[in-house]
């Protein structure tokens, strides 16, 4: 069952981040499962009711919002570029969402459509099925955003409703909740629960198909029943309000389902509509909890949070923080970080500044007075660099991102990492392979993967031997690529 | 023996496999004929064969080790292969040697002399000496392996069987030069360690670790390509040429000589296709990772990058496999002393550049560093050595600390989260830094039956993190 589960790692082996993967360890996402081709066995749903719920009696109120959530709820199927096998491949898969807007936006999940994606079609819950394109996606919070084709959609006198957004800051404990979704291709599945859990931390480095995720919020977990293809389907109350979008199971365990909260969900679907993308600011500051070490750094108990860790080169290091800091106040707000489950808060408060913004910290050093540190924000960036396929070479290629130089303490961002090469093709040949780091072609330093296209280009043209310079490890050699 | 430093991708293949023989055209051995009953040889020629058995010792328990040497000298010096003792363990973890003639179970006890920098075999002398019934290989006459010659060699029997001596068989099947010139046969020739020999008697020279031999293993339907290894038996010796002139280099002590050093990171080979795009001609080259700033290298002038094609005006020759130009280079510079002159020959980009390095020591390695077991907090700590920074890519930077070699399993600091291998930066905010003051902190705590509690910054892979060792 594990390979149906998407989002289990794809970190290269070796990789110091595999490392970093906090809190609960083997959550692992769902969704993006082959269909079982059962979907068309399903009864279609009654006609959309409109989503006002002007009844008389509250059961009936309930019973239309309910009615109506699930005529919000669509199947996604996908087709995407993969590039890990040195080529580029074609696959698909299937997941949930749910419509949000009556222009057509629906959202799901980060690990369902992914910028890969080159074809994702909608089945509305009259069965009908309609394009529908990427408006923007979110690994952070494993949330993206598509919009239905409406063109289309209208010209052939297309159906749904409008799902509303719950609030899952007053969720408790013990509430009945809803899943609903397209578990193992079983469209429109509606499985019952109860809260679980508000707040549980998880956060990871590689959790969305190798993108970080969980760092800037906390997650709801339920027993619902959430299976591969559940993901991006969203978790109701009773009368139909959307208070999770569901994302993450725990492998191997039974009814343990994590889902985005709404109210993160809905600020981060402001945002993807806006600007496409959530911007966020990064310090390099990776906090600990602070729980039972107050007294050997002289606190006052819910006081602070420690500095675990400073990412080398990052504002942070630049302003001079070092690990086992204490930062105790953000631009004069005092910070509480006494548990995990308040680091993701602390960490989004970080990231919402503007990036470039001047931050003040005040921060408190081996029992010293307090002193004032100002960051500047930079702009957080995945440690996951933007990939490519030589076909010719027979080899697919990752940018070296800054947080994956600063994290395996490179000199520089130069390069690509190799993440994938084809036999007996002439990358695997000259003998590179998975995890070397190609850093000069022909003499040149490759600062951009533009110009290893543009180098590529010219070996399609007119293909000749090219020395290539690359590093494993602490090993530099050279190989050379014959056509 | 054959260099496991293979260039990218390349996978590591049987060294009898490899196409280029070396055909030597030695000194014709004694005709089957001529030469005396092969028992009454073989019985002389085992009394230069010991077993020795010695125990690892770490913080919580002992393994114990046999495994077979020669005799070296008269006077009761053994060697043993490089695989024989893990070379990263302090002499100091190494307990117990006891040697034993073949066929006996009283034992002489040994003391362990050390290991040579050079050839990586392990030195031990015997306590009062082996007596008159051992004889040291160098009392032979040797001989050159020649193609289909039949030869023989000695395999040794565990503890349990007295370590009795077996004769073991074949022909040669195969020379080569890697860079040492070693011999193989097809199947197993003599325990790893043991000598082998001619048919006549005449030694021809001593075996090897044996190499993984590739077999393809069918389980239910699905194909796996394995390595196989037997530990007990090898097909390949070193030639009696390469062992010889070398078993007087005992270490004057088990750690603390001096080994002759470059400062370089990372040598790596250049195959057949590079070295032609080089325009190299029918030789090879090693290309120059990093060097260390300061360095013997840098302080001569030698930069990360470059590319050596010359040692001492001579171009580098070229091995099959390529790879094996890499021994072949680091074995000059052991062959060489602290103190003394290399010229090297660089490519740098288009340019060739010559200069001379002074050959520098190596600092302190990871079996040379100072460690002290915390028996009550379930720590070792380790001084730091260049490894540590090198493989944690730290030796330009300026954070410092001490290594957690060891951490008792469901200790409060075990369970604190601390692992081996974690460098310590900082004990109870103290930096770590000085390895003496590091020890004297964990003493003070170790001491202290009173305190609650510690806390440690440590490093691991790309991060840092605070650890609180709760110890009441």
């Amino acid at each position: 069952m594990l390979k149906d589960y998407p989002g289990a790692s794809t970190t290269l082996p070796g990789d110091p981040a595999a490392g970093r993967r906090r809190g609960v360890g083997r959550l692992v996402a769902v969704g993006l499962v082959a269909a079982l081709g059962l979907a068309g066995c399903m009864a279609p749903g009654p006609g959309a009711p409109t989503g006002a719920a002007g009844s008389a009696t509250a059961s009936t109120g309930l019973k239309r919002g309910f009615e109506n959530l699930l005529q919000a709820v669509v199947r996604i199927d996908v087709r995407e570029m993969t590039f890990d096998a040195g080529a580029t491949r074609l696959s698909s898969g299937v997941g949930s969402g749910v419509i949000l807007s009556a222009d057509g936006l629906v959202l799901t999940n980060a690990h369902v459509v992914s910028p890969r994606a080159v074809e994702v079609s909608v089945t509305l819950p009259s069965l009908e099925r309609v394009g529908a394109t990427l408006v923007g996606w979110d690994h952070w919070t494993d949330l993206a955003l598509l919009r239905i084709d409406m063109a289309d959609a209208r010209r052939r006198g297309l159906a749904f409703s409008v799902a509303r957004f719950g609030d899952s800051e007053r969720l408790a404990p013990g509430q009945t909740v809803f899943a609903v979704g397209t578990p193992h291709g079983l469209t429109r599945t509606v499985t019952k629960g109860i809260i679980s859990n508000t707040d549980r931390y998880f956060e990871a480095s590689d959790g969305v198909r190798g993108y970080e995720t969980g760092y800037f919020s906390t997650w709801l977990q339920t027993d619902a029943a959430i299976n591969p293809g559940n993901s991006g389907g969203p978790l109701v109350t009773e009368d139909g309000a959307v208070v999770g979008i569901n994302s993450r199971t725990y492998l191997g365990a039974e009814n343990l389902g994590f889902a985005i909260p709404s109210n993160t969900a809905r600020l981060v679907m402001q945002q993807l509509v806006q600007k496409g993308e959530v911007e966020r600011s990064y310090i390099g500051l990776i906090p600990g909890a602070l729980r039972d070490l107050e007294s050997f750094f002289e606190l006052a108990i819910n006081t602070g949070m420690l500095v675990n860790s400073v990412d080398p080169g990052s504002p942070a290091a630049r302003a001079g923080l070092r690990p086992g800091d204490i930062v105790l106040a953000i631009n004069g707000e005092a910070v509480d970080g006494r548990f995990p489950e308040q680091l993701p808060p602390i960490q989004n408060r970080i990231a919402s500044f503007a990036v470039g913004t001047s931050v003040v910290l005040s921060v408190k050093r081996n029992g010293s007075t307090p002193q004032d540190v100002v960051v500047v924000t930079e702009r957080l960036e995945s440690r996951v660099g933007e990939e490519w396929a030589f076909e010719r070479w027979g080899m697919s290629v990752r940018k070296v991102s800054r947080a994956y130089a600063r994290e395996n303490r490179l000199p520089d961002e130069d390069g690509v990492i190799v993440i994938g090469t084809q036999p007996a093709f002439p990358a695997e040949k000259a003998g590179l392979s998975r995890g070397d780091i190609i850093t000069k072609v022909k003499g040149e330093t490759v600062r951009t993967l533009e110009q290893l296209k543009e180098l590529y280009a010219a070996f399609e043209r007119a293909p000749e031997s090219i020395l290539i310079e690359a590093t494993r490890n602490r090993a530099v050699s050279l190989v050379v690529l014959k056509p | 023996m054959v260099d496991s430093h293979a260039p990218l991708g390349r996978t590591r293949r049987l060294a009898w496999s490899l196409a280029l023989v070396t055909a030597v055209l030695g000194v014709c051995t004694a005709h089957a004929a001529d030469a005396p009953p092969l028992d009454r040889v073989f019985a002389e020629r085992v009394r230069s064969v010991v077993a020795v058995e010695y125990f690892v010792e770490t913080e919580v328990d002992r393994h114990p080790s046999t495994v077979v040497g020669i005799v070296a000298d008269a006077k009761g010096l053994v060697v043993l292969l490089d695989s024989a003792i893990p070379g990263w363990l302090p002499p100091a973890q190494l307990k117990d040697f006891v040697i034993y003639r073949p066929g006996t179970s009283d034992g002489t006890p040994a003391d362990y002399l050390g290991q040579d920098h050079l050839t990586g075999w392990h030195f031990l002398h015997a306590r009062g000496g082996l007596g008159e019934s051992v004889v040291p290989c160098t009392a032979y006459s040797t001989a050159e392996p020649v193609i289909g010659a039949e030869i023989w060699g000695v395999g040794i029997m565990g503890k349990d069987f007295e370590f009795q001596p077996y004769l073991l068989t074949g022909h040669v099947a195969l020379v080569q030069q890697l860079p040492q010139r070693i011999g193989s046969t097809v199947s197993e020739i003599a325990s790893p360690g043991a000598p082998v020999f001619a048919r006549d008697g005449a030694l021809l020279g001593w075996a090897g670790a044996s190499n993984p031999q590739e077999r393809l293993l069918y389980l239910e339907n699905e194909r796996y390509t394995v390595g196989l290894q037997n530990p007990n038996g090898t097909g390949s010796f070193f030639l009696a040429g390469e062992v010889l002139p070398y078993l007087h280099r005992v270490p004057a002590a088990p750690t603390g000589q001096p080994v002759p050093w470059l400062g370089v990171i990372g040598l790596q080979p250049v195959d057949r296709e590079v070295a032609e795009f080089l325009k190299l001609g029918k030789s090879s080259a090693v290309v120059v990772s990093d060097v260390i700033a300061d360095g013997p290298a840098a302080r001569a002038g030698v930069q990360k990058r470059d590319i050596i094609v010359a040692l001492e005006g001579r171009p580098l020759p070229r091995f099959s496999p390529d790879r094996v130009v890499t021994a072949y280079l680091e074995r000059e510079i052991l062959l060489r002393q602290p103190g003394d002159s290399l010229a090297l020959g660089l490519l740098r980009g288009q340019t060739r550049v010559d200069l001379t390095i002074t050959i520098g020591r190596q600092p302190r390695s990871l079996k040379e560093a100072d460690r002290r077991y915390f028996p009550r907090l379930g720590i070792t700590l380790r001084e730091s050595v260049l490894y540590d920074l090198i493989s944690r890519r730290m030796e330009s930077g300026d954070e410092r600390g001490v290594v957690a070699n060891f951490v008792k399993p469901n200790t409060p600091a075990a369970t604190a989260g601390l692992q081996a291998g974690d460098l310590i930066l900082a004990i109870d905010n103290e930096p770590a830094v000085d390895y003496a003051r590091a020890v004297e902190r964990m003493d003070a705590i170790e001491q202290d039956a009173a305190r609650s509690e510690f806390v440690l910054l440590i490093s691991r892979g790309a991060e840092t993190q605070v650890i609180r060792v709760r110890l009441r």
